[in-house]
């Protein structure tokens, strides 16, 4: 969260968050030929959230990321970031912790928790799938 | 400028026009009125007098006889005393008040917080935003202390019809509170004097400072004190007699805020027409009988905190807030038979004394574009998001 004249302002995209959420356009390059996609989505009517994630794969290595979303600009911001930091990335490093450590940079409020997951679902619903696959 | 035309939210607030600054600045530096206006000695008259003439100014300007203005600090305080103090002088009997689902905040939760001691009633209201008048006769067939309605609705900008709801009160001899705090500068004041005895203004809506309004309240009511304390007998507290000028100086600038409203009703029109090229795009309230300065949009698939992120630099208004336990729509969007998705898809646009032509062109092409951008990553959600 930004401060503004000394004041702490709740519900406010710090300077990351509004970087990640402007480039926040929904579709990567996909980088090479991929041998494998994974989907995966996650909703919660209540929080008006919708998120849907295609990741594509080639050899162990995500080459490409879609997301489509309807929420809040927090929602968007934070897929923002995945789309931005796991391009190119080893399916066996991303892992929950890694997803936490994505979220830090973001500092996006507690009272958001429900949001947070809403865009984990999605996502590791979607390496879920890339994974069965490879079993 | 450029703030100022980017900015689209007059109906939450209004800049300070440069004659309300400078009138409360003069004041402010002049220092025979630095005294409180309550004190009994010269300094406290001098102050007293300056302020006595500015309200008699109000009076002349509105051309006012029966109604006298109590200054509160704004129409959430003077709403509270209304709701509260209406009909308790003396009495401890339970109150019956009709007002509606589609009034402001400031009034529905006073009306949830009292229901334990009186009897609240809600007029039906159609899905244009207007008011059930059959369903008001009805309930105005037995015995009804207070109705409590508001001029011109904050985020639908429907009108409500004062005059017909004045007479079937005055007809059953109940009195009418008008939440006015949309209305003064828009519309003729003319006939909320004519048919209501308590008027609720708030300065900062018309280019007044923020932190004081009125209420009008006609001669044959007395309403039990909100807030005790020394100083006046209507309101305790020292006066805040810079706001009270500023206040004063807004009133004169209603004249032209009034003519304003023909220049921006032009431009709204045309921005109207450009918005129902975007595809489903659906403007809310009723087409006859609003305002033209506030409007409501719904953009089905589209998030409207995301939207309202997304027009950066301009300043709009959504109906809905958000939070990790529940996404709490606009009660007067529910009660236009909006679904949450579509409420959560509704943003406000309102305008003013400082919106031109460019600044709703440049706001309509950056919505354009935004709209296409967020459609696209909507593509393929669930229906909810867009019935």
């Amino acid at each position: 969260m930004e401060r503004q004249n000394g004041v702490r302002h709740r519900y406010m995209l710090n300077s990351a968050a509004t970087d990640y959420f402007e480039k926040a356009y929904g579709f990567s390059h996909i980088s090479q030929p991929y041998d494998r996609k994974g989907e995966g989505s996650a909703e919660d009517k209540s929080l008006l959230t919708w998120v849907k994630f295609e990741l594509f794969m080639a050899r162990e290595r995500i080459v490409g990321i879609n997301f489509y979303l309807f929420g809040c600009p927090y929602t968007m911001a934070l897929s923002g970031v995945i789309l931005a930091q796991s391009l190119d990335s080893k399916l066996y490093t991303m892992g929950r912790e890694y997803y936490r450590q994505l979220l830090e940079p973001l500092e996006l409020p507690r009272a958001l928790a429900g949001k947070v997951i809403i865009v984990e679902d999605s996502f590791y619903a979607a390496i879920d799938e890339l994974r069965r696959d490879i079993k | 400028m450029t703030e100022q035309r980017n900015y689209f939210d007059y109906a939450a607030s209004t800049p300070m026009h440069p004659n309300v600054l400078d009138s409360m600045y003069s004041f402010m530096k002049d220092e025979r009125y630095f005294s409180n206006a309550h004190a009994s000695h010269y300094g406290g008259a001098q102050v007293n007098g300056f302020i006595e003439e500015e309200l008699a100014g109000i009076y002349d300007l509105l051309n006012i006889r029966d109604h006298e203005l109590c200054i509160t600090s704004g129409a959430t305080e003077s709403i509270n005393w209304v709701l509260r103090g209406f009909g308790k002088i003396n009495k401890t009997s339970p109150r019956r008040i009709i007002s509606s689902h589609l009034e402001h905040k400031a009034t529905t939760e006073v009306l949830k917080h009292i229901k334990s001691d009186d009897r609240i009633e809600y007029v039906k209201n159609h899905n244009d935003g207007s008011l059930d008048m059959t369903h008001l006769e009805a309930l105005l067939s037995e015995k009804v202390d207070l109705v409590s309605i508001m001029h011109v609705n904050n985020e639908l900008g429907v009108i409500n019809d004062i005059e017909q709801i004045g007479k079937l009160c005055k007809e059953r001899d109940v009195s009418l509170h008008v939440d006015a705090a949309q209305s003064i500068g828009k519309l003729s004041t003319q006939v909320l004097f004519e048919w209501a005895d308590l008027v609720t203004v708030s300065a900062h809506k018309f280019y007044g400072p923020k932190g004081v309004g009125g209420l009008f309240v006609s001669k044959d009511h007395v309403l039990a004190p909100l807030l005790f304390g020394g100083g006046s007998r209507i309101r305790p507290g020292t006066l805040a007699t810079q706001q009270v000028v500023g206040f004063a100086e807004a009133f004169k600038l209603i004249g032209r805020l009034e003519k304003d409203a023909h220049r921006l009703s032009s431009l709204v029109n045309i921005f109207k027409e450009r918005l129902l090229q975007i595809d489903g795009l659906k403007i809310l309230g009723s087409h006859k009988l609003n305002v033209p300065h506030i409007m409501s949009i719904t953009i089905p698939g589209v998030h409207a905190k995301t939207l309202q992120k997304a027009m950066h630099p301009f300043m709009l208004s959504i109906g809905s807030s958000c939070n990790s336990t529940q996404q709490e729509s606009s009660k007067v969007l529910k009660s236009i038979g909006l679904s949450d998705g579509l409420a959560s898809s509704t943003i406000r646009i309102s305008m003013g004394l400082y919106t031109d032509q460019k600044g709703i062109d440049d706001l309509f092409d950056l919505l354009q574009l935004q709209v296409s951008r967020l459609r696209k990553l909507s593509n393929g959600a669930p229906e909810w998001c867009q019935t």
